[in-house]
């Protein structure tokens, strides 16, 4: 039982066991999904202990290949993986739950469609889980068990598919690497031909071509099964809808529209989200969410806000609520969730004319008590909200160093860091969307940007001198058309900036100047009305804004910064910087807001959005594609003769004659017929001179016999041979040249 | 058509498909693109793989217990990658079940074992095609036409010693009384030449034994009868005596159930009867056939092994080998006119 088999790819000199190809391929593959690990450690740390054990498990799986057998593979990927997952899993606190359950409503989620960035000490968990996925495949390809390789490989690159972080060109990549695996391997198995690696190419060609121009799978953005219920089922969430992450943008429009009608004792900030976790591009909120119970108040001094909102929407799936929510009035709690972040989340959408109550605790923004409270943080919150991704310079922290020189405790750096952000940028709702880090770029190289450029540099400076600050995401108090009556456009949307302090709890801070933004809210909503559309005004705010009398108890704060408002004991009453609208996610606000329309200007287009490296593989493979096509066809071969034919590289005086006469004889072959077997060089130009075959052709025949048989040519008379062939060849009709 | 692989990508492809509708998009275009493209991709080249050209190359004879070598010489314009398997009759064995090659100009052996006596059919050859990727795969079928014929199997008898026995037992002179010696020419068959005398002679030279005429040659007949069970043994047994007195220049009739083959010397003379012995079978000889014969080879079942029963004597086969002397090897010989010859050689 035997037959010729060829196992290795031969392409020019070069071969290569289609064994080794399929390594390259699994590499490809194993990568892919690196990437992804990767870029998780590289925002929350843990960078270079992944490299490290990654490391560690490709040299494993390379040495115990070669002793043991394949299934001693899924022995220690099992062991691995449950290593893995069973540290993550006894780090992740709070897990009260029943484990089983809850891990298994976890994957759930992740499997249709939550980022895993959303998951609580991810970092572990690709520590835990990256060995495994990289040990498996590699250990099989080198046993050479290619198909289990490929599903191990697979699994692990669906995996992150399914849970939205890999991205197109990651994916892609990873396909690429499957079909490769798959094909090499049954090269090395059935033997392999130039017909079948053609085959191949062409496949793959095809392959990146169409996964970039046509989308063959319909649907939306993800839309996850969370297991908390909520904030899912709204079709992708949305800015305002208390979604789980927030993209930062480029240029936004926003909505005139009402959005909300608010009946407050006091004005706030309406917050609907914070956010945790700061990837470089935008913010993603960990964990889930639980059912709604009466909230503790803030551990330090607060006063309390009754507020009744009104939804003017058509439909909305936020419920703003001034910062803490301690309790919800009314049947409206049913269904009714708080994040991790002790925001309120409705399990459906509030449809227009709906109501909810709800009572806030708000923290009392003493500076004296702010000052003196420490850095006595709890781990947990400092763990998870001191986070900066590896794409936030050390420069952001010296830069942030300077600004925050004089300051001698948390309270003065974040005030510096707000006072400088507010002098030093301007303020724009049309920016391009910075490529990289948006904190580093707001700080260094931008002039202008808007509230979620503020905030997301605020958070990033406070978090690089190690102070607990989160990204929040809501509605400024919006136009007070009465005494105790705010009315909420969609253009009130606003980012700002929670701080933590210990026995205080998180304090807002707003570092977007408030003058501009609401002179550009003005206008919008009066561009709005002369163009009669709909929904701008409700309860009377085409009438203008209620004025309190100068008598009111409270202070009313103009001063923007709140630093130097010591003796303030009353409500914190944002009216001076009402209005800083704005804030990106534009895109699921289309989808689920309806009336509140931002559009992101100049954004997509085309389907996959790939890096310049991308492209350059991208070309790269084409023309390899096109280059083995030509082969395949012939044209590479004719191309190399008509060049070998014409220009002949110099050697010794023999191998030139020999070359230049095996020129002529191709030459005449291709325009006559071809030497037959056992014709003489001599007898074959002889038989052609009657069809044109000259001198010339005869002169370089002798100078071949002379140099085949006789041996002995000089210098001269192989530069003879060789421009006489070259002028044949060349169709030069200079004749006659005797040397 | 399509491999287990290929439903895996089929099914990985509409799981693709409904999760996007389901719970978005994703990337899982960038995973159902490709299963697409590989899916067509594999479908058209398989589609567009033509049938190959097969030559096979076999012996068209061999002894029982044989190994022989069957070559099947494929020739396809656009090689692509195969699982060869070859179908065997009953009495053709081999080990190993299929061979994976790439079918281009290739050639693929089978190194099978000839297990039973008779004309042994070989194929059909079926090649199953894959594509590229495996996902695909299509069979085709090659109807083939070649026969082995497999001969008993021959144990070495010494024919001197042979011979000696029958001519003391059969009361008979097989061996040909020669006439002269005469020197050796051209042509003249090495077993003749008289090495006692030509040693004496100065020279080179050789003498030759001159015999009597063709005609006066002695003529053995053998008959050979086996009850079921024993058919080998005893076709074995007939044809290493045949093969034997056949160097030994004995005319030899052999004589099955069956049929029978007339006593002669000539060249085809072995081949005919093994041919003869190759399709025994199972049957008793008319007691005429068994009193005309000088040998009778029988098998019974009540013994394991052949009997051969000559001038009154009855002997085990295995006596007669040893001539109950030193036991000489066993082992396969050529039959001069049924040697292997590839195919072509002799049809």
């Amino acid at each position: 039982m035997s037959t010729a088999r060829e196992d290795r790819f031969r392409f020019g000199g070069v071969a290569v066991s289609y064994h080794w190809l399929a390594v390259a391929s699994t590499a490809v593959l194993v990568a892919s999904y690196l990437s992804v690990f990767y870029h998780i450690t590289s925002i929350v740390g843990g960078k270079n202990d992944l490299l490290l054990v990654v490391a560690g498990a490709v040299v494993a799986a390379t040495v115990l290949a070669r002793k043991l057998p394949a299934w001693i593979a899924f022995v220690l990927g099992a062991l691995l993986l449950g290593g893995g997952l069973l540290s993550y899993y006894s780090t992740v606190p709070g897990a009260t739950l029943s484990q089983t359950s809850r891990i298994v409503a976890d994957n759930v989620a992740l499997l249709t469609g939550l980022s895993i960035l959303q998951m609580r000490e991810v970092g572990t968990w690709a520590l835990g889980v990256a060995p495994a996925t990289v040990f498996v495949p590699w250990y099989l390809v080198f046993r050479r068990r290619y198909v289990l390789a490929v599903v191990s490989g697979g699994v692990a690159l669906g995996f992150f598919v399914l849970t939205s972080d890999a991205g197109s060109f990651v994916t892609l990549a990873g396909m690429l690497g499957i079909l490769g695996i798959l094909a090499f391997g049954t090269m090395a198995r059935y033997g392999g031909s130039v017909a079948q690696i053609d085959v191949l190419a062409v496949a793959l060609v095809a392959i990146v071509l169409l996964s970039t121009t046509v989308s063959l799978v319909p649907g939306g953005s993800a839309s996850p099964i969370l297991p908390s219920g909520g904030g899912g089922t709204g079709g992708g969430g949305g800015l305002l809808s208390n979604s789980q992450n927030v993209a930062i943008q480029g240029s936004i429009e926003l909505s005139p529209k009402v959005q909300y009608t608010v009946t407050a004792n006091h004005a706030s900030y309406w917050r609907v989200a914070a956010y945790d976790r700061y990837t470089g591009t935008n913010w993603v909120r960990t964990d889930g969410s639980q059912p709604y119970s009466r909230q503790s108040p803030p551990p330090g001094e607060s006063y309390e806000i009754r507020q009744t909102f009104t939804v003017e929407a058509t439909s909305v799936t936020a419920m703003p609520a001034a910062w803490k929510p301690i309790r919800v009035v009314g049947n409206a709690k049913d269904g009714l969730r708080i994040g991790s972040d002790g925001s309120l989340s409705p399990r459906r959408a509030l449809t227009n004319g709906e109501t909810y109550s709800v009572v806030s605790r708000v923290p009392t923004k003493r500076a004296s008590q702010l000052r003196n409270a420490g850095t006595d943080y709890p781990s947990a919150v400092e763990r998870r909200y001191t986070t900066l991704p590896a794409s936030t310079s050390e420069r952001l922290r010296e830069k942030t160093d300077e600004i925050t020189a004089e300051a001698d405790n948390p309270y003065e750096s974040a005030v510096a860091i707000e006072r400088w952000l507010e002098t030093n940028k301007g303020y724009s709702l049309n920016v391009d969307k910075p490529k990289g880090d948006v904190a580093n770029n707001f700080v260094f190289e931008m002039e202008e940007g808007y509230c979620v450029y503020y905030a997301t540099s605020m958070v990033a400076m406070l978090r690089s001198q190690g102070i607990p600050a989160r990204f929040v995401t809501g509605y400024t108090s919006g136009q007070r058309v009465a005494e105790d009556r705010w009315v909420v456009r969609g253009l009130d949307s606003h980012a700002w900036v929670e701080v933590y302090f210990p026995d205080t709890g998180w304090v807002r801070f707003d570092p977007t100047p408030g003058g501009p933004r609401s002179a550009a809210e003005q206008e919008m909503v009066s561009d709005a009305r002369e163009e009669n559309v709909s929904g701008v005004d409700a309860s009377g705010s085409e009438n203008g804004t209620w004025t309190p009398e100068p008598t009111t108890t409270t202070t009313t704060t103009t001063d923007d910064t709140d630093t130097t408002n010591d003796t303030q004991t009353g409500p914190d009453v944002d009216e001076g910087r009402r209005g800083d609208p704005a804030l990106g996610d534009g895109e699921s606000m289309v989808t689920t807001n309806g009336s509140a329309n931002t559009t992101a200007v100049g954004g997509g287009g085309i389907p996959i959005r790939m890096p310049s490296t991308a492209q350059l593989l991208y070309g790269g493979l084409l023309f390899v594609g096109v280059l083995l096509t030509a082969r395949r066809t012939g044209v590479l071969s004719r191309v190399y003769r008509a060049l070998w034919v014409r220009w002949q590289p110099r050697d010794d005086p023999e191998t030139d004659v020999e070359r230049a006469f095996d020129r002529l004889e191709y030459h005449l072959a291709q325009r006559h017929r071809q030497r037959r077997p056992g014709e003489t060089p001599r007898e074959y130009i002889a038989a052609l001179s009657h069809v044109g075959v000259d001198e010339r052709a005869r002169r370089v025949g002798t100078l071949y016999e002379r140099a085949r048989y006789a041996g002995e040519v000089t210098g001269e008379q192989a530069d003879e041979a060789v421009s006489l062939v070259d002028d044949i060849v060349r169709g030069s009709k200079r004749r006659n040249m005797h040397g | 058509m399509l491999t287990r692989r290929g439903q895996v990508f089929v099914g990985v492809g509409v799981v693709g498909v409904v999760l996007a509708l389901s719970f978005g998009a994703r990337s899982l275009n960038a995973v159902v693109s490709p299963i697409v493209v590989a899916l067509l991709v594999g479908y058209v080249q398989l589609k567009r793989t033509s049938h190959p050209h097969l030559d096979v190359s076999a012996p068209t004879v061999g002894f029982r217990d044989e190994e022989a070598t069957i070559s099947l010489d494929f020739s396809a314009a656009d090689p692509f990658a195969g699982n060869v398997s070859l179908r065997l009759a009953d009495g053709l064995e081999h080990l190993g079940e299929s061979v994976d090659a790439s079918i281009g100009e290739t050639t693929v052996e089978f190194d099978v074992r000839l297990a039973k006596r008779g004309e042994q059919a070989i194929g059909p050859v079926l090649v199953v095609a894959k594509d590229v990727f495996g996902l695909f795969e299509r069979t085709f079928t090659h109807q083939v036409r070649e026969t082995i014929l497999v001969f008993p199997q021959i144990t070495q008898i010494d024919s001197v010693k042979a011979v000696t026995a029958l001519e003391e037992s059969l009361n008979v002179t097989i061996r040909r009384e020669f006439e002269q010696l005469r020197e050796y020419q051209r042509g003249d068959p090495l077993r003749d030449v008289h090495w006692k005398s030509s040693a004496k002679r100065p020279g080179d030279e050789l003498l030759v034994r001159e015999f009597e005429s063709e005609d006066e040659r002695q003529r053995v007949e053998i008959s050979a009868e086996a009850d079921a069970g024993r058919v080998d043994v005893v076709a074995d047994a007939a044809a290493s005596i045949a093969v034997a007195l056949l160097d030994a220049g004995v005319a030899i009739g052999m004589t099955t159930p069956e049929d029978r083959v007339a006593p002669d010397v000539s060249e085809g003379q072995q081949t005919h009867i093994l041919t003869l012995l190759a399709h025994m079978e199972s049957g008793r000889l008319h007691d005429r056939e068994r009193s005309q014969a000088d040998i009778v080879v029988r098998g019974s079942t009540e013994r394991a092994d052949a009997e051969v029963q000559f001038g009154g004597r009855t002997v085990s086969f295995d006596e007669f080998v040893t001539g109950g002397l030193n036991r000489t090897q066993s082992r396969a010989v050529r039959a001069d006119g049924g040697a292997r010859s590839e195919r072509g050689g002799r049809r």
